[in-house]
């Protein structure tokens, strides 16, 4: 039976050639499954090593269903959460289930209270407490203003709809202000064509048949593993990104009708919990984050054809502007920023510790500047920041 | 275009389809012209661009065609000068005035390489020593020859002619799956192996500092002189395989550069495994002819051992000079021939005092044989830091590790490297022996080629999520530039 021969061995290439070789038939069977199992055990050790390396708990135990906002916390509960590429955090809810360390009854020292909506990046999803943004932010007032700021965090895995259900909420908390952290992927999922306060969340079907294997092949850890260093690199993540279609048209302007009626859809939400918010005389301040790719494209100053990485926080802006809400776009902040991709979880796309330290500067700046909420403008002027 | 990149073997593999769809030899020889044409045109940047090259071609031609009908040393001389010089300005040597350097960018991919087979093409035709006589498509093919432009390896002509009239170099199942496999083993080494290593002396490069302790500086200044040599063998042994794998699927069969070279015994074995193609080239141009000549001149048979010395330091000089035209490469031309002469001198010096059967037995020891290996992988290892590194580095290195730290680092290498190259000699040599008898039996179940394909496969899933995850390039051949 003649074998392959091996490399750098002309010795037996010239014994043998002057035979004609056959391969056994079987080999025409075992030899491409013999690939194929190398390729799956190959996979196999990959996400075996992935899972080690990168452990993630991603349920958080203390969440319970709830009909308009999908699920909140239960009050008094501590959680441990962790994502792959983050590290464990210790989730820890009050009396009134919101993720802050102080109680929901009305501060005895009388300390200004900031409640925070949102969504995801406004909770600090996957952000140790003591470096989500909010924290860090509370910290900085209280030494600039030389007394306690109390924060309650009302946001979660919501909506724009379901960020909205909570303002009733949050205004009987008698805040000073009311802070929101906005991003592109906010406006993604918005439940209908028009904004309707208070609709309940709709039930979605479980993915089936391939697109159930799509998402269990995506969220393989070794997938993740690998994609945390391919979205590290702009050169590779951008052009990525780009590609996404629907996803990533925010970064194109004019805007596809599917994007207009979001930032339509937006405007009313935001109007809707403005008017609110404004009537009881709480200031309502929104900073936009930008995604990932939209902050690697600033700071690596590309210049792509028909992209531009302003217009959606600019559009966002004036609709904020126009119902008196006190804005900040991070945008043009990465324009000084040289490793964007270190301030973010590059797969969970949400802020890392170092991107909420960027947050926090955002909304003090939002909160303390000139066009900013009266009360905080005060604690700059004391301090000279 | 690169060379191994997928551009590469997308290139290759298309070329070598159209070049076996039909049998004629003429089929064959003009695809592969206009795939070397094309290849060549990937290096430049304008039709400008090609001339100088292609006129240093074209005067090599017409010297190998003249010598071949006048071979006249009248001639000879003059051809050699005017390849030599051409040679010198194309390749901007530090001693070529300003005044005659051409004023525009030009294409200067694989010129040295070119220029080997070129010289050689002349010597021979004025030796009288070609077969026949050198036909233009022939020329272009050899000298262009796309899978060994870049770097090597440097092939003679007969062995090349041979692929265009010998008999057909057979290509089946087994050979496409051995040039596939030898492929994806030079990408491994180029990608994975040599990318990693480049890494380890990178690290230990800004790891060292004077703030380390002696231990830390003694193993960071060994690890610093220990894995370039290795990085620089999977670097350029992986390109070699790499090309060698696609010229076989053109029938062409590629002549080896490397055989295991860090497993010799002494340094002159060690250039007969290292850059083959280009030690033998200078043995046979340069040593051999230098030997003989000074043998004429003084023919006292005592002298013979002592004049081949002389002739060894030349030669290896020559090889360690051609890599470059800074003093760094003339010092390593010294060291490599210095290396050489030392090592032969060595070996006079053993014999007489041993006698040969002495010496031989002293040789076979395996400590003693050990102990070499040691000291040649740590003399080349020693040598590469004028291929690598500057005078000022250099400098650095000394004032950062200090002489005490150099020296006990130096040590290190050569107790680690008689070691591990001992037990890979071992394990080498049991792995031939058992080719060996496979070979005499003809039945003998072999499951290599199961494990083997797992092994490729394995090298293939790495390197694709090692490609996709770095998103860099592949650290380009060392050898390019020479």
């Amino acid at each position: 039976m003649a074998t392959l021969q091996p490399p750098g061995t002309p010795r037996s290439t010239s014994a043998r050639s002057g035979a004609r070789r056959r391969l056994p038939r079987r080999d025409f069977v075992i030899l491409p499954l013999l690939s194929l199992l190398t390729i799956l055990a190959m996979l196999g050790g990959a996400e075996f090593v992935a899972r080690l390396a990168m452990p993630e708990q991603s349920v958080d135990q203390c969440l319970v269903p709830d009909r308009v906002l999908g699920e909140r916390p239960r009050p008094m509960c501590v959680s441990h959460t962790k994502s792959a590429e983050g590290d464990w955090v210790e989730n820890r809810y009050n009396d009134c289930g919101y993720r802050s360390e102080a109680s929901c009854a009305t501060p005895a020292d009388g300390a200004p209270r900031l409640v925070v909506l949102g969504s995801s990046m406004s909770w600090g999803l996957n952000v140790p407490t003591q470096q989500t943004w909010y924290v860090r932010l509370a910290d900085m007032l209280s030494r600039s203003c030389g007394r306690r700021i109390d924060v309650q965090n009302l946001s979660g895995v919501f909506n724009l709809t379901q960020i909205a259900a909570r303002v009733p909420e949050a205004l009987a908390l008698k805040p000073a202000v009311a802070v929101m952290i906005l991003t592109p992927f906010d406006l993604e999922g918005i439940p209908s064509e028009k904004f309707v306060p208070g609709e309940a969340d709709p039930t979605r079907p479980d993915p089936q048949g391939l697109r159930k294997l799509q998402i269990e092949i995506v969220s393989a850890r070794a997938v993740v593993a690998a994609q945390h260093f391919i979205f590290r690199q702009p050169s590779t993540y951008v052009p990525l990104y780009l590609r996404y279609g629907d996803k990533a048209d925010f970064l194109r302007p004019p805007f596809t009708p599917a994007w207009r009626r979001r930032l339509a859809y937006a405007d009313q939400a935001l109007g809707y919990m403005a008017d609110k918010l404004h009537a009881a005389g709480v200031p309502f301040v929104v900073v936009f984050v930008p995604q990932e790719a939209q902050a690697d494209i600033v700071a690596t100053q590309q210049s792509i054809p028909g992209v531009d990485p302003f217009a959606f926080g600019a559009a966002l802006g004036a609709i904020a502007r126009e119902h008196g809400i006190v804005y900040n776009d991070l945008t043009p902040r990465f324009s000084t920023i040289h490793d964007a991709p270190d301030l973010y979880l590059n797969v969970d796309a949400h802020m890392n510790g170092r991107g909420n330290a960027l947050e926090a500067e955002g909304v003090k700046q939002a909160l303390t500047g000139e066009d900013g909420v009266p009360a905080f403008a005060a604690c700059l002027c004391t301090t000279g920041n | 275009m690169n060379v191994p990149s997928l551009q590469f073997l997308a290139f290759a593999i298309v070329g070598a389809i159209v070049f076996n769809l039909r049998v004629d030899r003429l089929w064959g020889r003009l695809v592969l012209l206009l795939l070397n044409l094309a290849f060549f045109c990937t290096f430049l940047h304008g039709a400008a661009s090609a001339v100088p090259y292609l006129s240093f071609l074209a005067v090599g031609y017409l010297g190998v065609m003249l010598l071949y009908r006048n071979p006249s040393s009248l001639s000879f001389s003059l051809i050699l000068a005017l390849l030599l010089g051409g040679f010198f300005v194309l390749k901007r040597y530090s001693f070529v005035p300003p005044s005659i350097e051409i004023p525009f960018p030009y294409a200067t991919v694989g010129l040295s390489y070119v220029f080997f087979r070129v010289l050689h093409l002349v010597i021979d035709a004025w030796q009288g020593a070609l077969p026949a006589s050198v036909g233009p498509l022939s020329y272009a093919n050899y000298t262009l020859n796309f899978t060994a432009l870049v770097s090597g390896p440097i092939q003679l002509y007969p062995d090349y002619r041979r692929s265009e009239t010998g008999p057909r170099l057979p290509l089946d199942l087994f050979v496409i799956a051995a040039a596939f496999e030898r492929i994806v083993i030079g990408f491994f080494k180029v990608a994975i192996v040599s990318t990693l290593l480049m890494k380890f002396q990178h690290a230990a490069l800004d790891r060292l500092s004077p703030e380390l302790d002696f231990g830390g500086r003694v193993l960071d200044f060994a690890l610093i002189c220990a894995t370039y040599p290795l990085f620089l063998y999977a670097n350029f042994s992986g390109y070699t395989d790499c090309v060698i794998g696609v010229a076989r699927l053109y029938r062409i069969a590629l002549p080896e550069n490397f055989d295991w070279p860090f497993l010799s015994e002494n340094f002159i074995a060690f250039w007969g495994r290292w850059h083959i193609t280009l030690s033998n080239w200078l043995k046979t141009y340069v040593y051999t002819p230098l030997l003989m000549t000074a043998m004429r001149r003084m023919p006292a048979p005592s002298l013979e051992p002592y004049l081949g010395v002389v002739a060894y330091f030349v030669t290896f000089f020559l090889v360690g000079a051609w890599h470059g035209q800074t003093s760094m490469f003339l010092f390593f031309g010294v060291l490599q021939g210095g290396g050489v002469a030392a090592n032969k001198l060595y070996q006079v010096l053993m014999t007489a005092w041993l006698s040969r059967r002495g010496y031989r037995a002293l040789a076979a020891n395996p400590l003693y044989a050990a102990a070499s290996r040691g000291l040649t992988f740590t003399w080349f290892a020693v040598t590469m830091f004028w291929f690598w590194s500057s005078w000022d580095q250099l400098a650095g290195f000394v004032a950062t590790a200090g002489w005490g730290a150099i020296g006990a680092a130096l040590g290190l290498v050569l107790v680690a490297a008689a070691a591990i190259l001992s037990i890979c000699q071992a394990l080498i040599a049991r792995r031939d022996a058992r080719a060996a008898r496979e070979d005499e039996v003809e039945d003998l179940p072999s499951p290599s080629r199961y494990w083997r394909t797992m092994t490729t496969t394995a090298m293939i899933v790495i390197i694709a999520a090692f490609t996709l995850i770095a998103n860099g390039p592949a650290p380009d051949v060392v050898y390019k530039n020479f």
